[in-house]
């Protein structure tokens, strides 16, 4: 080796420390910077004839492909996660504490009891007007926890708007820069890395909002995929389209199968458009933590408020008529003439096999004479309309019930049901009082919004959703309260507790109720308790989501912030390893340069000889 | 760890500050709230138990609560009934005493002990606690009972008190020659007809009349007429003619006549003459004796008792005498609210279950009737018992008073305060102390429930400000040591060094 090819390599050396040293002041200089990786030289010696021998140096960025999508994958989760957190903290605290004096069971507890001491008082116009106060604070609350409700239901339907404009920008940033990856010549290879950093930055913060996967191409640029496969991000980005400005009511449900009332989210890249509700395509994220509360979490929601605000309604304005025995022929009669839509009449039979069996018909203009659904076994129902006239609706009740029965109009205006074949036990119609002045303790102490009653009629939407938004008082027992304890028999007015007594009781007693809440209704069974133990089912059903998703968020935060270390760690600017190499580098370069003074001052004693 | 691992790791401890810092803010909110939670996800299943023990407490405080008002009104109305028990015992005394031992001073007592029995009567059915009448059914703001004045004396407009209804329809009874509205007439010399002296329902009802050979004799047209021919009869001595009648009241009394030879002193006695004229002659002259007699005490005790259920009856109206003359009076009329006092102004008592009328819920699935009225049968009765003694010794005719007042004491001994349990005051009495036993009983448990729910809130609420103190002391020492490391991990750098 001459002295010429001695001063290459310490030349080439002072350069590779230079390249070094450039690496470590950008190392240190952006290692606060979220998403950069540290980077690496990577040295290769060399070797020619002359001054070519020395090292060369490239710059690497060394990502962990599975920590990375790992990464990825729980971020998305902890997207979710953190979206229903967040909305189901709130409903938690709309639920209050135990025992405090507004919570949903402390303002019915409140009333029932105040209820029964106006029973026990019927004379006494401060407890009718407590009462009175406590029925519209009742009302007041139920209406204010399902406003609040479904507001969070409606903030979830904007929000997967704003999230999916956000995933837009995000997928559009990747696409950009996934082109300047490929298309551009770097003059060095710091710059690509630098863009793949901001790719998996990008590709972090989508992750966020949409389940995905990434599959890095070989000139560097990365593909972002959802499972099945479709693109959401390469050189072109996908758009996910959502149109939120019909505004979300109570009674829209998301529907996979139909048209639905709530408008689908779809995914377009390029040409090709997909549904990503209905291919199941997406299963966390943010957009999915808010579609879940939307058409899940807080729709369930309010569908068990409202069944608490319909029961009540229920329990205070109806009334059993039994049919009327019929000597003649066994059969029962009943008058229909005040169903209301929503009514039912319920018909017990223990048919020729001993077996009891039970036909409900529900009172609507949507007559369907088959069966619409089993609610338990041996119950069957039906939809029926119980407008038309007594001929039509005899013969309609026949048709259902077949041969075996006897079906009329009877001669004083009733329905009529016999049978020679099966022992009719009972006919009973709950009936929906409109009247307050009925003479009877179903009284519609509550109306569905300051006008309409409710009857649970299924014209147009169902009635029942939304009602608890929409619960009020009744303006016209607010008007004359003594309905409540006025009782006339003949010319005489009595000042009477026993309709606050019997509403007491039709309120304290076991109702059916599709499912307790946080149960999905089933077609084959229903719930028989009493309301109280309703709305604490409610209540704490709601509170242990919240507990749930508090410590699924603590869990999953965990994970994420042990991943994100672990990431970190593995791939962040380390800045006691980077402050070692400048010191090496420093001497190195030290080195080096004192090789070149001693070179040359060797060529200098050369040169004077 | 390494050092470098810490360094790098520093979001993990800037989250376990978080977290530290967190609990601080729970365990100080617990502190100045002295309560484990906020809401009820703070507790165990989502405070579902939490929830149910308040609930438990609110359903038990809510009866305790409707108990506790009722309750006063029911021991009110209770001691009222027991006062009425004592006072009724006092007259049923009195009036036996009376009918055992009738002399001027039982009859003085007698009516002294009914003034004050009614007076009291009176004032125990207008009790009431802050304007709420407790005898007056659901109209509960009327006051129940007419004055003592008003009901036996009638008012100042002109409306009939108890004293006049009683005394028209006992002339009504009694008719013109006072023998309970029968007529005797001789239709010829051995003949003799026994009728009413019109058609009518007043006085005696004949029902039946046997003769010595004990055979009945026909009943005959509108006006029940016997026709007893003595032509006929081959009397001896010690045979006997026995005539029924129904009194107004519906009770059946029975009149011997014995045939006699000889005059022996038989009360009701005739003599056997010498022909059937003869016979039939003193036969009429007893039975008229007979007849005034049983009229004048017997009829007139029952005519005034029926007339005193009638007027006390306010579920239909009371029954007037129509026309001027009552004596010979042969219909009723209903009585007005403008011609007849009322006595009784509350809710009239027609169901079944009059208790009912007054429900309370004192559980889940346990009510109380707990309604009395002073309008019931065995109230009314009782004031009525009063009333009738009082109006009794106010009838000024020429019958013999004192016979009738211990013909009427009869029937009130017998009537007021029934031996039976089952039956009068006794039975509401008892039925009312086993609601006030049920009530008291169900209080217990509404009240043992309370405490023992209140225990577990307290229990599960509270937090225990030692323990929490503890916790924040922890708290901040951790918190402390955190920031210490995390101070010097921050100068542990080599860029210091360099």
């Amino acid at each position: 080796m001459g002295l010429f090819n001695a001063l290459g390599m310490a030349i080439s050396g002072i350069s590779m420390s230079q390249a070094r040293t450039d690496l470590v002041a950008r190392n240190i200089g952006q290692s606060d910077v979220e998403g950069y990786t540290a980077k690496t030289l990577d040295v290769h010696t060399y070797s020619g004839r002359t001054l070519s021998s020395g090292v060369r140096h490239e710059i690497t960025r060394h990502v962990d492909v599975f920590l990375q999508q790992q990464y990825f994958t729980e971020s998305s989760v902890s997207g979710a996660v953190s979206v229903k957190h967040s909305a189901i903290s709130q409903l938690n605290n709309l639920l209050g504490a135990p025992g405090e004096a507004g919570n949903l069971a402390e303002l019915y507890d409140s009333f029932l009891s105040d209820l029964n001491m106006l029973s026990a008082n019927p004379e006494s116009n401060s407890q009718l007007n407590s009462f009175l106060n406590k029925a519209q604070s009742l009302a007041r609350g139920i209406s204010r926890l399902g406003n609040q409700i479904n507001t969070l239901r409606v903030n979830a339907n904007n929000n997967i708007a704003h999230t999916a404009k956000e995933a837009n920008a995000l997928m559009q940033d990747i696409a950009n820069y996934n082109k300047k990856i490929s298309a551009q010549s770097f003059h060095d290879s710091f710059s690509k890395a630098e863009l793949q950093d901001h790719v998996d930055q990008k590709i972090l913060e989508l992750s966020r909002i949409v389940n995905l996967e990434t599959e890095e191409q070989s000139d560097g640029s990365k593909k972002v995929f959802l499972r099945n496969g479709t693109l959401l991000a390469h050189f072109t980005p996908a758009e996910l389209s959502f149109d939120n400005t019909k505004q979300i009511e109570p009674w829209d449900r998301y529907s996979r199968f139909t048209d639905s009332d709530i408008p689908k989210i779809k995914l377009l890249y390029q040409n090709t458009s997909s549904n990503v509700l209905d291919d199941n395509l997406l299963t966390s994220g943010k957009i999915f933590g808010h579609v879940e509360l939307r058409d899940n979490i807080l729709v369930n929601a309010l569908d068990d408020l409202d069944r608490f605000a319909a029961s009540i309604s229920q329990a205070v304005s109806q009334y059993s008529l039994e049919g009327q025995n019929n000597a003649s022929n066994n059969g029962l009669s009943i008058d229909t003439s005040s169903m209301q839509r929503g009514d039912e009449l319920i018909l017990n039979v223990t048919d020729s096999a001993g077996i009891d069996k039970e036909f409900i018909f529900y009172n609507t203009s949507h007559q369907e004479l088959l069966e619409t659904k089993t609610a338990l076994l041996g119950k069957q129902v039906f939809e029926i309309d119980f407008s038309q006239d007594n001929n039509t609706l005899a013969s309609d009740i026949a048709t259902i019930l077949g041969a075996d029965y006897t079906v009329s109009n009877d001669s004083n205006g009733l329905i009529e049901i016999s049978s020679a074949i099966h022992n009719i036990k009972s006919l009973t119609a709950n009936i929906t009082s409109l009247d307050i002045n009925a003479s009877h303790s179903s009284i519609p102490l509550f109306t569905d919004g300051s006008r309409n009653f409710f009857t649970n009629s299924l014209e147009e939407t169902p009635q029942i959703h939304g009602f608890s938004m929409r619960i009020s008082l009744n303006e016209s027992v607010m008007s004359n309260p003594r309905v409540l304890i006025e009782k006339s028999q003949g010319n005489t007015t009595y000042i009477d507790g026993d309709y606050a007594s019997q509403m007491h009781q039709r309120l304290t007693s076991h109702r059916d109720f599709p499912s307790l809440p946080g149960i999905e209704p089933s077609v084959n069974s229903s719930t028989e308790t009493n309301i109280t133990n309703y709305v604490n089912n409610f209540i704490s059903h709601y509170a242990s989501k919240a507990s749930n998703i508090d410590t699924e968020k603590f869990t999953q935060d965990n994970l994420v912030s042990r991943i994100s270390d672990q990431y970190k760690n593995k791939h962040s600017v380390n800045i006691e390893e980077e402050m070692t190499n400048l010191v090496i580098l420093q001497n190195s370069f030290s080195a080096n340069a004192r090789m070149v003074s001693t070179i040359s001052e060797m060529l200098d004693e050369l040169l004077r000889i | 760890m390494s050092l470098l691992n810490i360094q790098f790791g520093q979001t993990g401890i800037h989250d376990n500050l978080s977290r530290l810092t967190e609990k601080l803010h729970t365990y100080g909110t617990q502190l100045s709230t002295g309560k484990k939670g906020e809401s009820h996800s703070d507790y165990a299943m989502g405070g579902h138990i939490i929830a149910g023990i308040h609930q438990q407490n609110n359903q038990a405080s809510g009866y305790l609560n409707a108990i506790d008002n009722v309750r006063p009104t029911m021991d009110m109305m209770y001691n009222n009934l027991e006062r009425m028990k004592e006072l009724s015992l006092s007259l049923r005394q009195d009036t036996v005493s009376l009918t055992n031992n009738p002399t001027p001073v039982a009859k003085s007592a007698l009516e002294a002990r009914a003034k004050s029995h009614l007076e009291e009567s009176i004032s125990i059915y207008n009790s009431n606690i802050s304007g709420k009448y407790l005898f007056s059914g659901r109209l509960s703001q009327q006051k129940p009972v007419e004055n003592y004045t008003h009901i036996i004396n009638g008012d100042a407009y002109g409306r009939a008190g108890l004293q006049q209804i009683v005394e028209e329809r006992l002339q009504a009874d009694l008719g013109t020659n006072s023998l309970g509205r029968l007529a005797l007439t001789q239709t010829n010399s051995s003949t003799l007809t026994i009728a009413k002296d019109a058609e009518h329902d007043f006085g005696f009802n004949i029902t039946s009349l046997r003769l010595p050979d004990l055979s009945l004799a026909t009943i005959s047209g509108n006006l029940n007429e016997i026709t007893l021919d003595f032509s006929t009869m081959a009397l001896s001595d010690g045979q006997k003619i026995d005539l029924s009648f129904e009194l107004p009241n519906g009770e059946t009394h029975r009149l011997s006549l014995i045939a006699q030879q000889t005059s022996n002193n038989e009360k009701y006695g005739f003599s056997i003459g010498n022909n059937a004229n003869e016979t039939m002659e003193s036969f009429k002259a007893t039975i008229t004796n007979a007849l005034t007699e049983i009229a004048s005490t017997q009829l007139s005790a029952a005519s005034m008792y029926v007339s005193g259920q009638n007027f006390f009856d306010p579920s239909r109206p009371v029954q007037r005498i129509s026309g001027n003359d009552p004596y010979t009076a042969t219909t009723f009329e209903n009585a007005t609210e403008d011609n007849t006092v009322l006595w009784y102004k509350g809710e009239i008592a027609t169901e079944t279950n009059p208790e009912n009328r007054r429900r309370l819920n004192i559980d889940e699935n346990y009510a109380i009737g707990y309604a009395v009225s002073a309008d019931e049968l065995p109230l009314r009765e009782n004031i009525m018992m009063g009333a009738l003694l009082m109006v009794e010794k106010n009838i000024t005719d020429s019958s013999d008073s004192f016979k009738r007042q211990v013909a009427l004491s009869q029937y009130i001994s017998q009537n007021i305060m029934p031996d039976d349990p089952n039956k009068g005051l006794s039975s509401s009495l008892s039925q009312f102390a086993s609601i006030l036993e049920t009530t008291a009983s169900l209080r217990q448990v509404h009240s043992d429930m309370m405490n023992f729910t209140e225990g577990l809130i307290s229990e599960i609420e509270t937090a225990d400000i030692n323990e929490v103190s503890v916790r924040i002391l922890d708290i901040r020492t951790r918190l402390e040591a955190s920031y210490k490391l995390t101070s010097i991990l921050s100068e542990m750098s080599l860029v210091n060094y360099l």
